[in-house]
């Protein structure tokens, strides 16, 4: 079987793209011709991060068919104000293309509206002329979005409860305190977003990056009141009535735990702009898009193999059947999750850990290739740092590998652990490794117990371990729930007033605040190592970080690299510094970093438009049965 | 007898309202795990947990006290306002309407079909006990008793649906209901059902029916003249409904609450079963609390019918001024 | 009896397949009913007489059971070759019974008034109206006051004596030609017993019927059959008109059983062994293991056949003393002992009347020691 990196079809390093200035911008909405721009703004034909839409397609996509998926779960809402799960949000989308999309090679595709900024601290956005509402709320203008922006997302209090409040506030640096971001009209149909300090990254991060909008006209009915439950119940809002010609497709019907289904919206805006790629010019290409709940994976495959949906998550250990079947194609693509151990450094977990040298001398224990290959039956990537291979910020002369070719062994592990832990009171008797009173060391490593191949991982690790550290490595089963509460919450004990705390989940310093039950290290999450957005990544090597629940408290100070390289906009500097961040990562160690695991999808033979890239989903409104 | 069937009525209610109020208890002491969802994923890309839980508290109203929350689900019960279902975002009187005519269009089938089935071939296993045939209805219930539900409906899925392409693989909601179509798509889950309950109804009947087949009154039908089938249906059928009335009701109800869940997760049939398991598991109270104020209904109408059928189908027992 | 007789068994075998192995119930027994007559069969409990009277309209379960030979001749016809069917149409309408226990034998969940129109509309197409009168009159007929009323009742609602005479009336529901009583008295008071037999001889009368009365109680026999049969292991011992058998009882059984009878012979006294066993039953006679008269000849071979006694042909006994050429004295001893001085009243055939054969009230019962109890003697009270 080929190995996963061979199975990721990479785009390649993507080209350098500047900045954009507010020429390209206006280009792009029509202002001048098309022929007349240049090569470089990336909304051309044929260009090399576009992956197969290539420029003799378009003749060949014909309208026609619908497209059936298969989901596991059903959304909760339509009403996105509301709710944050990636199946309501998928079922939005299909009607709603938001702001603008992220192309695989990190790439933006403007959609409803493009960006400019000259200095990455002052944004304005620009919304495209031919945008209307439905239900009667007329066209889309830079009101409806300043409006929503100051009165629902950054109202105090959050009387909405809108999730992603948060993201529109940010620390100002004159005051010292969390203000909401000043956001501005500046035209009928631009705004401007002006940021406290400079920040390259904010197109790329979620609260742009398809971003969703809402006709004054509805959200004046509640801000005055604050009337949450009028605005969770609104009809309108349920039934994405104010679509309009905004995305590819329409709300048809919504029977819950059944099917949601939408039709191909005649008015969609994209056929009708300039400076897109010809393949949208009739988008969308199915009649129909139906999403159908199947909660039991077997029938969702058995679907999937007698052709009644035609595209359907797979299990990697199903995928190799699915591989042979003529009717199914399976599409692998890279996920920028990261499966890794998490080493407790606090009081209640193992103190060695703490020390470098330990952590890199454990790194040698693992056989990362072995977790790709067998565990997750080579779909996936081995991990070496907080960044996929495939990101812009991984720099490979600058990670350090361990756990694969000959940086593996019993060997290595021994005496580099032996040299790390002489001077304490751990040392090797024969092949174990025993403490000060000659005791066995054991350590335990807990998994989610609703996850089997979790499971498998856990007891290979302590396996490994066994046979390579002479640790003994004991795995646990607990569920999502009770982990999160007893052994990620961090707290000082009742009583004592720790110096300083970050919030619920680093309640203080490790030797302080520890969670209610003792660990030593754990698999049960999967971090998203952004690869868009890294700087969203920097609490996790902080030692006040809000998400630092483990304790590690870094040698170099890796922050600062993230926080330089936050502020500048030269993107090859930017570069430089995260790929030294992240060099430095994989050199503390801080996590046994394990591997990255691919997305296994199954689709009927005759659908195209995908391919084996991260978010290969982002144009699916041009994708098209053959 | 009329004031029985009163006093039982307004047991009914009280015990309606003591089990919403412990089922309301008991959700609003559980930690939500959406909750601490939100708060993690807030943390992990740099925000803050506690403003994620804040908002998650005044999204879902729960940053009101305790009391004033009881009280106002309280009252919304019993005028009929269900309230909203936050995990379906539609109000959940509708949400109950949706889910209940799929529940109904397999269950009513498997509960006609179990009982008649089961009793017919429990009686006829009494009468023509230890012959091969006695021998093969008892394999075979037994078999269908031993099996687990939703394995079964999974191979028969599989063999049939897959391979076979008998049957559909996925339910499919839109078929109007009372169609060929639809009556296709139900031959499996209503098999798997059926397979199950018949056991208990077959074993029991034999049973009943086997102590009656001996009696005296037996005897003296046949001494009358009566035929077999006469017999069969008056003078022992008859006797043993009111023993049988026992396990019907339960028959019913173990339909209605347990196997619908299993049948309708593996062949993805949107019912009563599914919306209030994931009611649960989302903790979307003012659904959780509807659900079980359905399946509460139902059970205490169903022993309510129980009990006065007895009455009917026993002259010898009245409940007179108990 | 010149007449053809109504009901005429002939070497009737019922045999049941159990796991012990054949169980011979039912060995080879022959008998008459004329019309108009009540035949009463006595013996023991496991004599095989119940068996007898259900075998007739073929009551007994027939995957153990089986009438593995003889004839039933019924009015001409042979029951024995009868289809299912026919016999149904038989049973109730021309031949009924009564069983022995009132409590179970009616069903609880009907009224009694339905019970009995069932019995009249299985056979006759009337309106359910008119089976109703029909059954109210009945009901009335057999002593039930108010009966109107009480058609609507319940079993439940009934006391013993009143249950068993709604089974009378059922069983007579039709006009039946032939009636199967099979010990109708014994679960019921003595005061009762007087009243239900004098009912069914009542009724006899009226409704111009035969009854073969089954039971163990000599007093009943002695107080309403015509001829009698003596049962033991599934044979006839004896048979004959009831004043041949009371007054000169031929075979040692029948002596023994009636020196049981306190008034007669000894009193309280009992026979003495067990019956034989059902499945392995002994050569020869049946009764030999326990006969004060036994000889060799009576324990080879087969049961003997049935000899006339005083050479009279209806009066028969099955005892190897009797044949031709035997010497009867053995068993009966000189003299006679037809009950020293216990006339019969002879007025005219009708040998009907209380306290018959002068046997005492109290205490008929017999009280042989039998391998098998039918627990009916639990029910009777003992006048003290």
């Amino acid at each position: 079987m080929p190995s996963g990196n061979d199975r990721r079809g990479t785009s390649g390093t993507a080209e350098r793209r500047g900045r954009r200035g507010r020429r390209d911008v206006l280009k792009l909405l029509g202002a001048t011709s098309v022929a007349g721009l240049a090569g470089c703004s990336g909304n051309g034909e044929g260009d090399g991060g576009d992956g197969n839409g290539a420029s003799t397609e378009s003749a060949t996509r014909s309208v026609g068919g619908t497209y059936v998926s298969a989901s596991s779960v059903d959304a909760q809402s339509l009403n996105w104000l509301t709710i944050a799960d990636a199946t309501s949000g998928s079922f939005v989308t299909a009607t709603l293309d938001g702001i603008w999309a992220i192309k695989p090679n990190r790439e933006i595709f403007p959609l409803w509206g493009d960006y400019s900024t000259d200095d990455g601290r002052v944004y304005e956005i620009q919304l495209r002329d031919n945008l209307e509402w439905g239900a009667g709320y007329g066209q889309m203008t830079a009101d409806d979005w300043v409006y929503m922006i100051q009165n629902v997302f950054q109202a105090r209090p959050n009387w909405s409860g809108y999730p992603n409040a948060a993201d529109w506030f940010r620390t100002n640096p004159e005051s010292g305190q969390r203000e909401p971001i000043p956001v501005e009209q500046t035209g009928e149909l631009t705004f401007e977003i002006r940021l406290f300090e400079v920040d390259p990254s904010l197109p790329f991060k979620p609260i742009l990056w398809r971003q969703q909008c809402i006709p004054r006209g509805i959200l004046e009915q509640y801000v005055e009141d604050q009337d949450a439950e009028g605005l969770q119940q609104d009809e309108e809002l349920n039934t994405l009535a104010y679509a309009g010609n905004l995305g590819p497709y329409t709300y048809d019907t919504w029977e819950r735990s059944a099917r949601y289904t939408v039709t191909r919206n005649e008015d969609y805006y994209l056929q009708d702009v300039e400076g897109v790629p010809d393949r949208f010019a009739e988008a969308p290409y199915f009649d129909q898009q139906t999403v159908r709940v199947i909660s039991e994976e077997s029938t969702r495959l058995g679907a999937l193999e007698s052709g009644e949906v035609d595209s359907s998550g797979i299990p990697p250990d199903k995928a190799n059947r699915f591989e042979n079947l003529p009717n199914v194609t399976v599409n692998v693509t890279p996920q920028p999750y990261l499966r890794m151990i998490v080493y407790n450094m606090r009081s209640n977990g193992w103190e060695p850990f703490r020390s470098k040298a330990v952590r890199r001398a454990l790194g040698f224990a693992v056989n990362k290739e072995s977790v790709v290959q067998n565990v997750l039956r080579g779909y996936a990537d081995v991990a070496q740092t907080m960044q996929p291979e495939w990101s812009d910020w991984y720099d490979d002369s600058q990670v350090e590998e361990f756990g694969v070719g000959d940086r593996y062994g019993p060997e290595e592990t021994r005496t580099r652990l032996e040299s790390a832990l002489s001077g304490t009171e751990y040392g090797y008797d024969g092949e174990r490794l025993v403490d000060g009173s000659g005791e066995q060391v054991t350590l335990s490593i807990y998994y989610d117990s609703g996850q089997p191949t979790e499971g498998t991982i856990a007891e290979f690790v302590a396996q490994e371990f066994g046979e390579n550290a002479g640790i003994d490595v004991q795995p646990e089963a607990v569920s999502s729930s009770t982990f999160q509460s007893n052994y990620v919450q961090t707290s000082a004990p009742d009583g004592t007033d720790p110096e300083w705390t970050a919030g619920t989940f680093n309640g203080g310093p490790r030797d302080v605040a520890t969670s209610a039950d003792s660990w030593d290290m754990s698999i049960n999450l999967q971090f998203n190592t952004y690869p868009f957005t890294p700087a969203s990544s920097k609490g996790f090597f902080e030692r006040r970080g809000g998400i630092n629940f483990y304790g590690y408290y870094p040698d170099e100070d890796i922050s600062a690299l993230y926080e330089e390289a936050t502020a500048t906009t030269d993107e090859e500097r930017r570069r430089e510094l995260f790929g030294e961040a992240f060099g430095l990562i994989s050199e503390e160690q801080p996590f046994g970093f394990l591997a990255m695991p691919s997305s296994v999808t199954g689709y009927a033979e005759s659908v195209r438009g995908y391919d084996e890239e991260f978010n290969t989903g982002w144009d699916s409104q041009a994708w098209y049965f053959a | 007898m009329r004031w029985y069937v009163v006093r039982r009525v307004l047991w009914a209610v009280v015990a309606t309202f003591l089990i919403l109020s412990v089922t309301w208890g008991l959700l609003a002491v559980t930690p939500n795990p959406a909750a601490e969802q939100m708060q993690f994923q807030a943390a992990a890309s740099g925000g803050s947990a506690e403003a994620a839980e804040e908002a998650f508290e005044a999204r879902r109203g729960l940053d009101r006290s305790p009391w004033v929350r009881y009280q106002e689900y309280m009252t919304n019960m019993v005028t009929l306002n269900w309230g909203w279902s936050q995990s379906r975002s539609q109000p959940v009187i509708e949400a109950i309407a949706a889910a209940l005519p799929y529940t109904a269009i397999y269950s009513v089938p498997t509960t006609i079909l179990s009982i008649l089935l089961g009793l017919a071939i429990g009686l006829y296993s009494a009468t023509n006990q230890y012959t091969k045939s006695d021998y093969a209805a008892t394999f075979f219930a037994f078999f269908g008793y031993a099996i687990p539900n939703f394995w079964f409906g999974i191979i028969l899925l599989l063999v049939f649906g897959v391979q076979l392409g008998w049957f559909p693989v996925v339910f499919d909601s839109d078929i109007p209901f009372f169609s060929l179509g639809m009556a296709r798509q139900l031959v499996l889950p209503v098999v798997v059902l059926v397979t199950g309950t018949i056991a208990g109804v077959m074993r029991y009947s034999r049973a009943e029916a086997l102590e009656y087949v001996e009696a005296e009154f037996v005897k003296t039908a046949k001494s009358k003249g009566a035929d077999g089938y006469r017999i069969l249906t008056r003078h022992i059928l008859r006797p043993a409904a009111v023993p049988l009335m026992t396990i019907l009701v339960g028959d019913i109800l173990g339909i209605f609450l347990a196997a619908s869940y299993l049948v309708e997760v593996v062949f993805g049939i949107p019912g009563l079963g599914q919306l209030s398991y994931n009611a649960i598991l989302a903790q979307d109270t003012s659904l959780v609390l509807g659900t079980t104020l359905i399946f509460t209904f139902v059970s205490v109408v169903g022993n309510l019918v129980q009990d006065v059928a007895y009455t009917v189908l026993d002259p010898r027992i009245d409940y007179g001024d108990r | 009896m010149s007449a053809e007789p109504l009901l005429s068994i002939r070497d009737l075998r019922t045999v049941f397949h159990t796991d012990d192995g054949l169980v011979r119930a039912v060995d080879g027994v022959s008998f008459d009913i004329g019309r108009g007559e009540t035949v009463c069969i006595v013996g023991e409990s496991g004599s095989g007489k119940t068996v007898t009277g259900e075998s007739i309209t073929r009551l007994i379960r027939t995957p153990p059971g089986e009438i593995a030979a003889g004839e039933i001749v019924f009015d001409g016809q042979d029951l024995t070759a009868l289809s299912d069917e026919a016999l149904r149409a038989l049973r109730g309408d021309r031949i009924a019974h009564v069983f022995q226990n009132p409590q179970g034998a009616l069903n609880p969940v009907y009224t009694v008034g339905w019970q009995i129109v069932e019995a009249i509309r299985l056979h006759e197409d009337v309106s359910k109206g008119a089976a109703r009168d029909r059954a109210v009159d009945l009901l009335d007929r057999v002593g039930i006051p108010e009966a109107t009323r009480r058609f609507d009742d319940y079993p439940h609602e009934f006391s013993g004596g009143m249950k068993q005479r709604v089974s009378i009336a059922m069983a007579l529901a039709t006009n039946p030609d032939l009636l199967i009583a099979d010990e109708p008295t014994t679960a019921l008071d003595v005061t009762i017993q007087n009243q239900i037999l004098s009912l069914l001889d009542d009724l006899q009368t009226e409704f111009d019927m035969s009854v073969l009365l089954i039971t163990h109680d000599l007093g009943v026999v002695a107080e309403v059959a015509d001829r009698v049969v003596v049962m033991y292991a599934g044979k006839v011992m004896e048979r004959g008109g009831v004043f041949d058998v009371f007054e000169q009882p031929s075979h040692p059984y029948t002596r023994a059983l009636l020196d049981c009878l306190p008034g007669r012979g000894d009193g309280a006294a009992s026979i003495g062994g067990r019956l034989p066993s059902s499945t392995d039953p002994p050569a020869g006679c049946r009764f030999h293991p326990r006969c004060e008269h036994a000889v060799d000849a009576c324990r080879e071979g087969e049961q003997p056949p049935d000899y006339a006694v005083d050479g009279d042909d209806d009066h028969v006994v099955s005892c190897v003393h009797y044949e031709p050429g035997g010497d009867p004295s053995v068993v009966r001893g000189g003299g006679d002992d037809a009950g020293s001085g216990d006339a019969v009243d002879d007025d005219g055939g009708d040998g009907r009347g209380s306290g018959a054969v002068g046997t005492p009230p109290a205490d008929r019962t017999l009280r042989a020691e039998s391998l098998g109890d039918d627990g009916s003697d639990a029910d009777r009270e003992d006048r003290a």
